[in-house]
């Protein structure tokens, strides 16, 4: 446990947004109006939240779909759920509370990874 | 359960929620949709049926929402929700559609054919339920108007 503690948010979140970026379907993160951020010293990660209010760490994702015709956005929201999980677990964050994902736009005919 | 379901909608009031939208959730975290990205897939399918010209908005409500939409949107997104609105709820949605059609179409084909398209797009892109989709057909295209309407669409 003391371990995960010396775990900055920011580097978590940098960890979970590259994480979250590229599961395919994902066109991006954190480009939306409602974008929530984690702010660190001369950086911000858009589209990542992450709060430790209570002891386990939540994570919010705000992101960006790219459009096509099979995908399925809860299906989407929990593969990202689930490549979030990976990344904490390979940093070694062993608490994880609740990990929502938001799909705020869908982009059309955009470069999709 | 319909009556928990409705507990839970009561007690908890519209939070944080940013664009309020269709919730999922589950024990790992809540899943949301936003309004916006159910109005762009109707959008989409709206457009994928041929006989759809455009979608238009109309009305100050219209322009308004189409306004903010380029201001605060991404840039280098030509798909907007202009001529879209819906109305999303726990599992339904409600669309509302006005467009242009192309001259020469059978107008209830066409709008029997955006509607069962907008139902099935939004249902297996979200999971919610089409209850009504209402079209307003608010003109009719020539193809001799071409010059014309090229200088209408921005």
């Amino acid at each position: 446990m003391p371990e995960h503690a010396a775990l900055d948010e920011i580097v978590i979140a940098r960890a979970v947004a590259a994480a979250v970026q590229r599961v395919p379907g994902v066109a991006g993160i954190g480009q939306g109006r409602h974008a929530t951020a984690t702010y660190g010293p001369n950086q911000v990660i858009r589209g990542v939240g992450v709060t430790r209010a209570r002891g386990p760490l939540d994570i919010d994702i705000h992101l960006t779909a790219a459009y096509g015709a099979a995908v399925d956005l809860p299906g989407l929201a929990e593969r990202v759920r689930e490549a979030a999980r990976a990344a904490l677990d390979d940093l070694g964050v062993e608490e994880v509370g609740r990990i929502d994902v938001t799909v705020e736009d869908l982009r059309v005919g955009g470069e999709q990874p | 359960m319909a009556e928990t379901r409705q507990n839970v909608a009561e007690t908890r009031p519209q939070e944080a929620a940013p664009a309020r939208a269709t919730d999922l959730v589950t024990e790992h975290g809540r899943t949301t949709i936003a309004d916006d990205v159910v109005a762009k897939i109707a959008a989409i399918a709206a457009r994928e049926v041929p006989g759809v010209h455009e979608l238009v908005s109309q009305g100050v409500g219209g322009t308004l929402s189409g306004l903010t939409q380029r201001v605060a949107g991404g840039g280098g997104d030509n798909i907007g929700t202009q001529g879209v609105s819906v109305e999303v709820g726990q599992r339904e949605a409600a669309v509302d559609l006005r467009m242009i059609v192309d001259y020469g179409v059978s107008i209830p084909q066409v709008a029997d054919a955006v509607r069962r398209n907008i139902r099935n797009r939004v249902n297996s892109m979200t999971g919610l339920t089409v209850r009504e989709v209402n079209i307003d057909v608010t003109d009719l295209y020539f193809a001799q108007q071409q010059q014309q309407t090229d200088t209408r669409v921005q």
